[in-house]
């Protein structure tokens, strides 16, 4: 993918005045990678094969994106894996004006995505292609993809 | 039920933005203060706790070892210790002491947290030197929100989009502590602060600006807990702990949680309530956590002090200054005084039972609540100057 920086170097704006920057999608050299581990490979393998893979429970409504081992919802001990759309509405977000993690530049945009296909899943996000100011609690996003690593970023639908 | 424990001593290490010294220092002049304060010698002292508990390597996080501070102090015959790690919030050291106490496991208990500054510790430490990203961190730090003000800052946009709370509401909490804080000679911040100067400050992770974030200092905090039965010849007035509770809500995770327009403080108020005959009304100061603005809004909320989405206006209308409703982080909060990071909450509520806060002095206080943590690490204790 072209790495674009926003325009990073770039005060924010003064006060409380509306940021109306666009952040696109960033250069992802030097953030932490994931660590698949069993009971998460799926969802790391998926992602970076362009899928959204959740482990989900045979037995009852559960699904999870986190690393798990059986159900705990219900008793049943083993979990399968279902596939669901990238897609999902803004819970909540934040601005960061200074980096919070290795290999990331300000501004960048934190957000936690509810998906439309499993809503207990709550994914923690950037969310790029966006003016910084539009992006509220609500909003309806879709996935962008990284493959490597593998990320999951989201955009406005 | 009688109160089984009580905060006998208290004790400071000065507070400074650079101290140049050593967490075991800043560690044991709080605690010499504390055990003086309480009118006991180092051989009195049979329990010790410490929070967060010191890895290997350590963390800019955390405090000395344990080891270091039994031995700097000369804690001979220990019958409880433990070090505590970071959940739930930081008063879990301070509950376990209670607990321990309460049971006849000791009979005073050292309690301590010693503070250097630690901007870098917001960022993540674990990992492959930042490179690689496990377990949970992995759906957390690639996006830069692992920790800090951008793990909690959703928490407050959440609020704000429900409940219509203001950055000016957020400002007023700063403003509140600001003022506190300029009569309390302990502070850091003495001069006096601004709506203006706060809305022009920088932003750090919106919707919190720099001064929204409680303001790193170094120094140190130590209690003593004492069982019921230790307290009598002693020389200070105890602070009883009538109620304590803790409460991770319905999870463990920072992102997990349903509604991020309140935090684990709501069941810690269920829990804490239920405990006792004392109600909301009966408090006479709170000192909420603050270390960051929102966390009071939040904090006062959660504890059914006000309504769900009154709280930002409830600092507004200035009802949480000394001639307020309810006088809310009277020593300055952590945005005033500096981040010693929670242990100051209790010991401003004993000052406060005491009568002895000065000018920020609650007249006949007698219920005081100390709360720290936030988001699913939450915990509050409810004191009292007479034993109830």
């Amino acid at each position: 993918m072209t790495a674009r920086k926003p325009s990073a170097q770039a005060p924010a704006p003064p006060g409380t005045a509306p940021d109306r920057r666009i952040v696109t999608l960033p250069d992802l050299t030097g953030r932490a990678r994931p660590v698949p581990e069993p009971g998460s490979a799926a969802f790391w393998n998926g992602l970076a094969a362009g899928r959204l893979v959740l482990a989900a429970c045979p037995s009852c409504s559960f699904r999870t994106h986190l690393p798990a081992a059986g159900c705990p919802s219900c008793p049943s001990a083993v979990l399968e894996q279902a596939e669901v759309a990238a897609s999902g509405v803004l819970y909540s977000c934040t601005v960061c004006y200074r980096e919070f993690g290795p290999g990331l530049t300000p501004p960048y945009i934190v957000g936690l995505v509810d998906l439309d296909e499993a809503p207990s899943c709550r994914l923690v996000t950037n969310v790029v292609n966006a003016v910084i100011a539009d992006v509220r609690p609500g909003m309806p996003v879709r996935g962008v993809f990284s493959s490597a690593p593998p990320y999951l970023f989201f955009e406005p639908a | 039920m009688a109160a089984a424990a009580a905060i006998t001593g208290i004790g400071y290490a000065r507070i400074a933005r650079d101290s140049e010294r050593s967490a075991l220092d800043l560690a044991v002049e709080a605690s010499r203060n504390a055990i003086a304060d309480a009118g006991l010698a180092s051989h009195d002292v049979d329990g010790l706790v410490t929070f967060p508990e010191r890895t290997s390597p350590p963390t800019s996080f955390q405090g000395p070892p344990i080891e270091s501070v039994q031995r700097a102090l000369g804690l001979a015959g220990l019958a409880y210790w433990q070090s505590f790690g970071t959940g739930p919030g930081q008063f879990g050291a301070v509950l376990a002491a209670v607990h321990a106490a309460a049971a006849g496991a000791a009979r005073h208990i050292l309690a301590v947290r010693a503070h250097k500054r630690q901007e870098r510790a917001y960022l993540p430490i674990r990992g492959d030197g930042g490179g690689l990203a496990f377990d949970e961190d992995a759906y957390t730090m690639p996006y830069g929100a692992a920790g800090g003000a951008a793990r909690l800052a959703p928490w407050a946009a959440r609020h704000m989009h429900e409940y219509g709370t203001t950055q000016e509401h957020l400002g007023s909490v700063v403003l509140t502590c600001r003022d506190y804080a300029a009569r309390n000679p302990r502070a850091y911040w003495h001069e006096p602060l601004t709506m203006a100067d706060y809305l022009s400050s920088p932003w750090v992770s919106t919707p919190f600006k720099r001064l929204d974030c409680d303001y790193p200092v170094e120094g140190a905090v130590a209690l003593i807990i004492s069982a019921a039965g230790g307290t009598a010849g002693l020389a200070s007035r105890p602070a009883w702990v009538a109620a304590g509770a803790q409460a991770a809500g319905p999870g463990l995770s920072w992102t997990q949680w349903p509604d991020m327009t309140r935090m684990a403080s709501w069941q810690v108020a269920e829990r804490l309530w239920s405990r006792t005959h004392l109600r909301p009304a009966d408090v006479d100061v709170a000192e909420l956590y603050d270390g960051f603005s929102w966390l009071a809004i939040c904090w006062l909320e959660d504890m059914r002090f006000v309504a769900k989405g009154e709280g930002g206006p409830f600092f507004a209308e200035g009802r949480a200054r000394l001639d307020g409703d309810l006088p809310v982080c009277t020593d300055g909060g952590q945005l005033g005084m500096g981040r010693i990071h929670g242990f100051g909450k209790i010991a401003q509520a004993v000052l406060q039972l005491r009568g002895e806060a000065g000018p920020n002095q609650k007249p006949g206080a007698t219920v005081a609540l100390a709360c720290a943590g936030g988001g699913p690490q939450c915990a509050a204790l409810l004191l009292t100057g007479e034993r109830t």
